[in-house]
This record gives C-alpha cells, structure tokens and sequence, in this order.
C-alpha cells in the first residue's frame, strides 16, 4: 500500500479517471464514430453504387452503339437496293420515252412528208394550169389568128399533154 | 528543481485532490468532445473542413485496424475502444511539449520547503491516468471476449478442465496433456492481470521519463538544446500512444479468437 502511494496511485483518482475516460469514449462514440463511419460508409457505397452503374451504362452504350451500326448497314443495303431498282426503273422508262419519241417523230415525219408531197402536188397542178394558160396566152399573141380555133385547141391540149408527161 | 513521481495536487475539494494530470485530462476530454461535437454538426456527404481531418485520421485508423483484425467487421467492431485510446493518449502524451510545462504553476509549502506545483502535467505522467487506461483496455478485451465466444467458451480458455480427464472405456483417466493445458490456462489468467501492470508501467514510464528529461535539459540549457529533445519526445508520444493501441487491439482479437481457430492459424 506504501508503495502504491509513493508511486502516487489515489483510488480516488484512479475511479474518476477511469470514469472519465469511459465518458469520453461513449461520448465519442455516440458523437464521432457512429456518424463518421456512417457517413464513410454510406459514401462508400454509393461510390461502389456509382461505379457499377457508370459500368453497366458503358456496356449499355457499347451495346447500343453495336445496335446503330447493325441498324446503319442495314439502311445501307437497303438504300442501295432502292437505288438500283429506281436506276433499272428510270433505265426502263427512258427506253420507253424514247422510243415513244421515235415513234412519234416517225409519225410527224411520214405526216409532214405526206403533206408536203400532197402541196407538191397541188403546187405542181396549179404551176401547170397557170402555165398552160400562160402559154396558151402567149402562144395566142404569138400566132395570133393564124391558126383557127380547132387547130389551137388541139394544140393547146397536145402542149398541156407534153407538160403533163414531163 | 522538484521532480514528483506522483501526480502534484493543485488544490482540494474536500478531501479529493484535483491534481494538475486531472486537470489536463479533463482540458482533453472537453478538446475532444468539442471536436467531436462540431464534427458532428456539420456533417455532410461531401465533407468539409473539419471533417475532412477526422474523416482522414478515422478512416486511416481504421484501414489500418484491418490488416491487423484482417476482418472489417471485427474491426469495426473493435474501434471505437482502440480510437480512443489512441487519441486520448497521444494528446495527453503529447501535453508535454507544451510550453510551461514544469515551470508555471504556483508556489507551495511543503514539508517545509517552498515547491513550484506545475499546472502542466502530462497526464501520461500519472500513474492513475495509465492505470485507469489499462483497467479499461483489460476490462474491454475480457468483455469482447465473452461476447463474441460466449461465456464459459471464453472462461474455457483460462480453465480447460475438459481435457484434464480423457475417458477410456468410461472410466475417466487424469491425462498429462490436460493437466499441462491447465496450468498453461491458468498462467494466461495471470497474464492478463500482468497486462494491466505493463500497460500502464510502460506508458507511465515513457512519458514521465520524458518530462523529466525535458525538464532538466531546459534547466540546464535553456535556448535551443531542447528543441531535439522536443522533437523525440513527438515521436515517443506518438509511437507509446500506438503502442497501447495497437497492444490492444492485438490482445481484443486474441480473446475474440477461440483457442481451436488459433491454432489452424
């Protein structure tokens, strides 16, 4: 016992501190390891949380990402397919165009060739009409009286004859 | 020059001493719950100031607390008893370096002779501070253990008597080996009173070692030779404050840990 007070242990003392000491600890316990553990913990898990989510997402994208591209060629062949059917399409069509045009030029051509041999014709039967009285008006100043009504008119008829025949 | 192995009374209520280690602890108890109380007030998710610290020296303790324990639970577990001996007693180490220490207080008869009483005392430097710690280290560690192994599972480990007789053909034979684990049993029972005495001895012993090297190498030289002597007696502090933490924290999982698991270990 003396040397316990010699090396100053008080009983008295000894019970507060230890008292004190285990205030403290529950003080700090209720007030500072509780919250602050909580609080490291639950941010813990949220960056667990958020990690695996950012993971997940990025599978989520790559996966649409693989979507897109599958989505992209197919529209691709398609697009091509359309093309070439249109390009055979308007291939077709144009043959047809022109060979409606063709057959519409024929046509227009014949019509006017046609024509113009029909005004040809006229042409030439009025230049020969004109031309026979002409002639016969000229042939008349010529000779005037001296051929008779009959000889002329045959004359005339054999002229218009000779005309007709060239 | 007066150097006290005890505490030195600054004055009395009563009959009940107030000394100056009681003082300083209480000024630490106040510090610490102070912090606490504003760490706990502004609590956030996304930390700021204050709590940034206590965030980074409670997760640290902690992580370090595992790869003793290596189990996060049992060192959950095992923290708050562990923390708080650690910060309690490096501050109270660490009280020491406090400037005036051993030289302001007030002057007093005694036994005839006029003594300065310092108000500064580490409280490491008392013997009823150590003591104190080390009961509720010992107290914790005997308490854990029932708890996470049960009673007589725990009081097994101090008192084997179930190998002390082995049955052959249903007549019990005292055994050699049993008896040997018997003794061993009880020598553990009297280790862990021993742990009290050498937790406490070595923490008193560092500490007020180190006060009074600070104190008669301030008197002789008083001008930058402490400064070193400063600087060993941080890292002294910080290494017995580990110490009596870590001790600890050993000793709580040895008494989690039932003696058949720790021998496949």
């Amino acid at each position: 016992m003396e040397l316990l007070q010699k090396l100053g242990i008080d009983w008295r003392l000894l019970i507060a501190q230890l008292v004190n000491f285990s205030i403290l600890v529950i003080i700090l316990y209720k007030l500072l390891y509780k919250p602050v553990l909580k609080v490291l913990n639950d941010r813990k898990e949220k960056i667990e949380q958020g990690l695996k989510d950012a993971k997940s997402l990025g599978e989520e994208l790559e996966r649409t990402k693989e979507l897109q591209k599958r989505e992209i060629n197919k529209a691709k062949v398609e697009a091509r397919e359309i093309i070439e059917n249109a390009q055979d399409l308007a291939e077709k069509s144009g043959q047809d165009i022109k060979i409606k045009a063709k057959n519409e030029v024929e046509k227009l051509i014949t019509a006017a060739r046609t024509q113009i041999i029909d005004e040809k014709e006229k042409m030439l039967a009025e230049a020969r009409k004109e031309i026979s009285s002409l002639v016969l008006d000229i042939s008349e100043k010529v000779f005037g009286k001296l051929v008779d009504a009959k000889i002329n008119q045959k004359l005339i008829d054999e002229s218009v004859k000779d005309i007709k025949k060239k | 020059m007066n150097i006290s192995l005890a505490a030195e009374p600054i004055f009395y209520i009563g009959t009940f001493p107030i000394t100056n280690t009681l003082l300083v602890a209480w000024v630490i108890i106040a510090f610490l719950v102070t912090v606490a109380f504003l760490t706990r007030k502004n609590l956030r998710e996304i930390p700021r100031g204050l709590q940034n610290i206590v965030e980074i020296i409670m997760d640290g303790a902690l992580t370090f607390m595992e790869t003793i324990t290596n189990d996060r639970k049992q060192a959950l577990k095992f923290f708050p008893i562990v923390f708080s001996i650690f910060i309690f007693v490096i501050f109270s180490n660490w009280i020491e370096i406090v400037p005036g220490l051993g030289s302001i207080g007030i002057w007093e008869e005694h036994y005839g002779k006029t003594i300065l009483i310092p108000f500064i005392r580490s409280s490491s430097a008392d013997l009823n501070v150590t003591l104190a710690i080390a009961i509720f280290s010992v107290i914790s560690i005997q308490v854990l253990g029932i708890i996470s192994l049960g009673f007589f599972k725990y009081a097994g480990k101090f008192l084997p008597f179930g190998g002390l007789f082995q049955m052959k053909k249903g007549i019990p034979i005292p055994s050699f080996n049993g008896f040997v684990m018997f003794t061993a049993g009880c020598l553990e029972m009297v280790a862990e009173v021993a742990k009290i005495v050498s937790f406490s001895f070595r923490l008193f012993g560092n500490i007020f070692a180190g006060e009074v090297l600070l104190l008669v190498v301030s008197f002789l030289v008083p001008y930058v030779v402490p400064l070193p002597f400063l600087f060993l007696e941080i890292f002294v502090g910080f290494i017995q404050a580990l110490v009596f933490a870590m001790l600890t924290l050993v000793f709580l999982k040895m008494a989690a840990t039932a003696h058949g698991e720790e021998a496949h270990h």
